[in-house]
């Protein structure tokens, strides 16, 4: 997925516009986000991607960086 | 002249043990965060009730410093609820021995106004309105009285009502707003301490007022997320449908309070995903209708248990998660209930679960009763009216076991491993219903 797909979902998801959100930022309190809107982000991309992040780890994706980064990491379709 | 408006906020819990259990459980944490920096609605309501040519200031607790100087006004208005009432009573004895008069008011208050007075110069009962207008005109004219009695009825027709000054709260950190869009509850559960003490029925806000109120707070922020400060928002489902229409556009995310019976009706449970309700809050209280039996007079919530797991998935698969209350130390609760309410909980899929052990807060009907029948452990404890500490002999166990059994189900609950399970399967139903 390329950052520019994945500012589009997770845009189309949480409503907010993330066209100057940095890649570093953190999403949840640069876009004051809900705990259950960024729940609702990661399980977007799971659904895209069919990937699953991991269950105890959800809380360490914060930024689109760490998103994309475990993306292109999963080798899964 | 001007008025310091100062609200007691934050969440406590007296038991050593589980208040070092607590602050190691992620989602007893998350939640208690997120109560303690609710602004105070109550107090943003007298600031909109005082007139103009008064300069209020909107204050919480944690802003003022004990050690420090007292931050100078006429007069101080406090709102306290019963947890934190000893500390609001110490802040105002200190402002009155400082020579500056203070006003109390809120719950406690209301409940209690005999103790309350021997802190303060005058005293609040009831709401705000109908009464704070009166006191301020007084005490401008050097006739402040001792107690002023607030309306119980009609207090969101006109003359009374007054949208809150959510401006008071422009530039603060606040990722939560709330808005009340009504006062009581029918079902008159025994040991409710909320706003159905202080209105003598359901009163409801006009839909445009509560949109009103919504677009008011949306201006002094830019994303905030909406709480809506009610004790059951959706009893009227047609009133309810027709606020969920209205804010459709309005384009927030929100919770609430309210109870099972949204999941009774397909139309309301469509309008609140779509409107924005990312979570309701619900009192099951138990997870058996024989331990429901009597706590609320039409015996309400016992005839609905044997259906709470099939609302519960049938809110949840609406995209709308549910964090279900339950309450420790009912009267037919006995050591048994423990284990049935983590074996609920699991079969569930709840997101989000909040376990309280029941407190009988002074002038609830529960306080009565258990007073009557010789089973409060102290005769005044209000600093423990915290919802999780033990203030009265439980029916079917001892203080211990009850106190034991919390502990087994926080620890059973509010770990890691089963936080984890409750978020996956949320995230299941949420990618189920992404297109």
């Amino acid at each position: 997925m390329s950052e520019e797909a994945l500012r589009k979902l997770l845009s189309t998801v949480s409503g907010r516009d993330l066209s100057h959100t940095g890649l570093d930022e953190d999403l949840k309190e640069s876009l004051d986000l809900d705990s259950l809107t960024g729940l609702r982000m990661l399980a977007a991309v799971e659904k895209q991607l069919n990937l699953r992040f991991p269950d105890d780890k959800l809380d360490s994706f914060r930024t689109m960086n760490q998103i994309l980064e475990f993306i292109h990491r999963d080798p899964s379709p | 002249m001007k008025i310091g408006l100062i609200a007691m906020s934050g969440v406590r819990v007296r038991s050593p043990e589980l208040a070092e259990l607590g602050v190691t459980l992620p989602q007893f944490v998350s939640r208690g965060k997120v109560i303690a920096s609710l602004p105070s609605l109550g107090l943003l309501t007298v600031a909109a009730l005082t007139p103009d040519d008064v300069e209020v200031a909107y204050r919480e607790i944690g802003e003022v410093d004990p050690e420090a100087e007292l931050e100078p006004f006429d007069l101080v208005g406090i709102s306290s609820f019963t947890a934190q009432i000893d500390e609001a009573y110490a802040l105002a004895d200190r402002y009155r021995k400082a020579g500056v008069p203070v006003v109390l008011g809120g719950l406690h208050v209301s409940l209690m106004p005999e103790e309350a007075a021997q802190h303060a110069d005058a005293i609040v009962v009831n709401g705000a309105e109908g009464a704070w207008p009166r006191l301020v005109e007084d005490f401008k004219n050097n006739r402040m009285q001792a107690r002023y009695d607030g309306l119980r009825a009609d207090v969101f027709k006109a003359p009374n009502y007054v949208k809150p000054k959510f401006e008071l709260l422009r530039g603060r950190p606040y990722n939560r707003l709330t808005v009340q869009t009504s006062r009581g509850c029918p079902l008159r559960c025994e040991f409710c301490a909320a706003s159905i003490r202080i209105t003598s029925g359901f009163q409801q806000k006009p839909v445009d007022v509560a949109v009103e109120e919504i677009e008011s707070a949306l201006e002094v922020t830019d994303h905030a997320f909406f709480e809506l400060a009610d004790d059951n928002t959706f009893i009227n489902k047609k009133w309810g449908k027709e606020f969920l229409r209205a804010i459709i556009p309005l384009g927030i995310t929100w919770f609430t309070e309210t109870d099972i019976s949204v999941a009774e009706d397909e139309e309301l449970l469509e309008l609140l995903a779509r409107s924005g309700c990312r979570q309701i809050l619900v009192g099951l209280e138990s997870p058996s209708g024989e331990d429901l039996d009597g706590i609320d007079p039409g015996n309400w919530k016992r005839k609905r248990c044997d259906q709470y797991l099939e609302l519960v998935d049938r809110t949840q698969s609406a995209g709308i998660a549910v964090n279900g209350c339950f309450i420790l130390g009912l009267d037919n609760h006995t050591r048994d209930t423990f284990p049935r309410v983590k074996e609920f909980v699991d079969k569930s899929g709840l997101l989000e679960v909040q376990i309280t052990v029941q407190t009988p807060f002074p002038g609830t009907p529960l306080y009565d009763r258990l007073k009557l029948e010789g089973r409060l452990l102290q005769e005044r404890f209000w600093d423990r009216c915290t919802l999780f500490d033990v203030n009265f002999r439980p029916k079917n166990m001892t203080v211990e076991q009850l106190e034991e059994g919390v502990r087994w189900l926080f620890k059973e609950i509010y770990n890691e491993n089963e936080f984890n399970k409750r978020r996956r399967h949320y995230m299941e139903i949420v990618k189920s219903q992404i297109q």
